[in-house]
């Protein structure tokens, strides 16, 4: 399966609390995947996560109400083994997570996201996917 | 007085001497005078007695009648001892007799022209002295009266009594005086040469060296001064004796001391060189501690600034690609060009700001002018590092406000709050729980100063490092990444450079430092 193929097919779940970034990204993302949700926070990620099971997961580690990394500890803790890619501004160990496939540091070049995505989607789906 | 000869025994002596001289001489007088006295009273009785006989021997009416008779008893009567003169006269006052006694030979001469005398009132005798003569008038009577008889006695026997009476007088004190000048003279010479010996013992008592007097025993004041010198000679030399040793041992300890002295001198000289240098070693090393703290506040500085631009690069390069991604597709608009323009230039003059206000706060402090106007610089370090705490999800605000300027740079005082600002972030995060606040007030103190409370809910401080919290290279553990300088550099910018002061105190939900400036 060609990349384009690939993400078109895919749903993505994008937790960022900057509108910004979270509109710009996602207004890109939709031309490129089946679905994108828009997420502010940890809180609303997880919700919008438990209510479309989305294939991917991008999202920000430092944001109010709940934090990246409290959000994927909890989708990992629900048994989901769905590539998880965190973008974030700080290229240190404080703002990496093992329960994460990627990270992304900010900021963040569309092309570079996409391979990832893709990168991401084949390791989780194995040589066959 | 200073003309009294100064030895004891002459002074004694003459004093002693003239009171015996002047003794006698004064007894001798009173003497003489009781004696002429006395003589002068038996003169004048015996004198009495004697007109009253010749007086009675006239007394014979024969005997005035008869001149002859008269003049011859008179004559007889003259040659009594001392009778100088007889004159009678009868009761008409008519001159009968007058016979004197010549002072050389025997026999009376009768006057060949008999004087009158005056006559006294009564029948009393009357008795007249004058100069060395004594007269007597006496009534010659009968049954009636008869006449007067005068009579004038000699006195130079008298007078020779009391000359023999002086020159004896004189005589005896004379030799009165030698007498005692001799027996003096023999009692004290002995006792004056002993006392003159051991004066000049005494003298050389200082020099004598325990010698010892021969005392002499004649007197017992010299044998008790004697005795006395001779215990103050043995007592000097036992003095001195023990002086010598005290001598002796304080030379040596002076010695002890000279040595340990200069063993200490050397031993100082060596500590000052090993001070100094390690002086100088600390001032170096605080130096590059101070150093490496000024570069923590640059490296915390540059991390504000990080956050601060990173969001804004982020969206701008965000914004560029989509921009791109719409040209690309056709897809971009002229109005959303311009809406992605604005957007990435305000973000653009916002880095740029950012940029300014940080060269403003890092710039020398001499090029920083003026008082500044503490709401102002607080707002601005607000602004630098709150991008940051919202990251960390920490809140930071600010109330009240101050009118009154302060003494001091805005990249003094806004490292200042940031420090602090650090360490409460830092408190903040080691509680490790949501909703970190950091509240800054302003308002003034009693004095009228600027009072800055800027107070945090994180861990308060700890009990062991309370006191010292202001001190060089002391930190905690949630201070990990600084050296424990940021506090102390807080201090004294606020005392030095600020004249102001800063204290800390835990409270009920975390810490709270207090700048009075």
């Amino acid at each position: 399966m060609s990349s384009g193929t690939l993400l078109k097919n895919l749903t993505i779940l994008l937790v960022e609390d900057e509108k910004l970034p979270r509109e710009s990204i996602g207004r890109f993302l939709a031309t490129k995947v089946a679905a994108v949700y828009l997420a502010e926070n940890g809180v609303e990620g997880l919700e919008l996560f438990r209510l479309h099971h989305p294939d991917v997961v991008i999202t920000d580690l430092e944001m109010p109400a709940m934090s990246g990394i409290e959000m994927i500890r909890r989708i990992r803790g629900m048994g989901d083994s769905l590539p998880i890619i965190i973008t974030t501004g700080f290229d240190d160990d404080q703002h990496r997570c093992d329960l994460a496939d990627r990270v992304l540091i900010k900021p963040i070049i569309f092309n570079t996201l996409l391979d990832t995505l893709v990168s991401c989607v084949r390791q989780r789906s194995g040589p066959d996917g | 007085m200073s003309r009294f000869p100064r030895p004891f025994h002459i002074r004694l002596m003459l004093t002693i001497s003239l009171v015996t001289f002047f003794g006698i001489v004064i007894t001798a007088a009173l003497d003489i005078k009781a004696r002429s006295s006395i003589f002068l009273d038996s003169m004048r009785n015996n004198a009495v007695s004697m007109t009253r006989n010749i007086a009675g021997g006239c007394a014979h009416y024969l005997l005035v009648a008869d001149y002859a008779a008269l003049d011859n008893y008179v004559q007889r009567s003259a040659t009594l001892p001392n009778i100088k003169r007889i004159q009678v006269m009868d009761r008409d006052e008519i001159p009968l007799s007058d016979v004197s006694m010549p002072e050389t030979g025997s026999k009376a001469i009768s006057s060949p022209k008999p004087e009158r005398f005056p006559v006294p009132a009564g029948d009393a005798p009357d008795v007249i002295r004058e100069e060395s003569d004594l007269t007597v008038l006496k009534q010659i009577r009968t049954d009636r009266l008869l006449g007067w008889v005068k009579i004038r006695y000699g006195l130079e026997g008298l007078g020779e009594m009391q000359n023999q009476a002086i020159k004896k007088s004189i005589v005896f004190s004379l030799a009165c005086l030698f007498v005692s000048v001799s027996l003096i003279l023999l009692i004290i010479r002995r006792p004056a040469r002993a006392v003159s010996k051991l004066a000049e013992f005494a003298h050389n008592l200082p020099t004598g060296r325990g010698e010892q007097y021969p005392v002499d025993r004649f007197s017992q004041e010299t044998e008790q001064l004697g005795e006395a010198l001779n215990y103050a000679s043995r007592e000097l030399e036992r003095m001195r004796s023990n002086l010598m040793d005290e001598q002796a041992n304080l030379r040596n300890a002076l010695k002890q001391r000279i040595q340990v002295e200069s063993e200490l001198r050397q031993f100082n000289v060596g500590l000052e060189r090993r001070v100094a240098e390690e002086v100088e070693r600390s001032r170096e090393k605080d130096a590059i501690l101070i150093q490496q703290a000024r570069f923590a506040m640059l490296g915390e500085m540059l991390m504000n600034i990080s956050h601060q631009w990173r969001q804004p690069l982020n969206e701008i390069g965000l914004q560029v690609q989509e921009m791109v991604f719409l040209l690309k597709n056709g897809e971009l608009l002229p109005e959303q060009a311009d809406q992605y323009s604005d957007s990435i230039m305000k973000q653009l003059i916002e880095l740029s700001r950012t940029i300014d206000r940080f060269r403003k706060f890092n710039q020398p402090a001499n090029l920083q002018a003026g008082a500044i106007m503490p709401i102002k610089v607080i707002g601005d370090t607000l602004d630098l590092v709150r991008g940051a705490l919202d990251e960390q999800g920490i809140g930071i605000k600010m109330s009240g406000t101050s009118e009154v300027p302060i003494n001091c740079s805005p990249g003094d005082f806004s490292q200042c709050l940031i420090n602090i600002i650090n360490n409460a972030r830092d408190a903040i995060m080691q509680k490790g729980v949501s909703g970190g606040l950091i509240e800054i007030s302003v308002g003034l103190s009693d004095q009228g100063r600027n009072l800055i409370r800027i107070a945090n809910n994180g861990v308060p401080i700890p009990a062991d490092i309370f006191e010292r919290i202001f001190d060089p290279y002391v930190t905690s553990k949630f201070q990990g990444r600084g050296v424990g300088l940021g506090l102390f550099i807080v201090r004294q910018t606020v005392e030095m450079t600020m004249h102001g002061s800063i204290t800390a105190h835990n409270t009920e939900s975390g810490s709270e430092f207090v700048m009075e400036v």
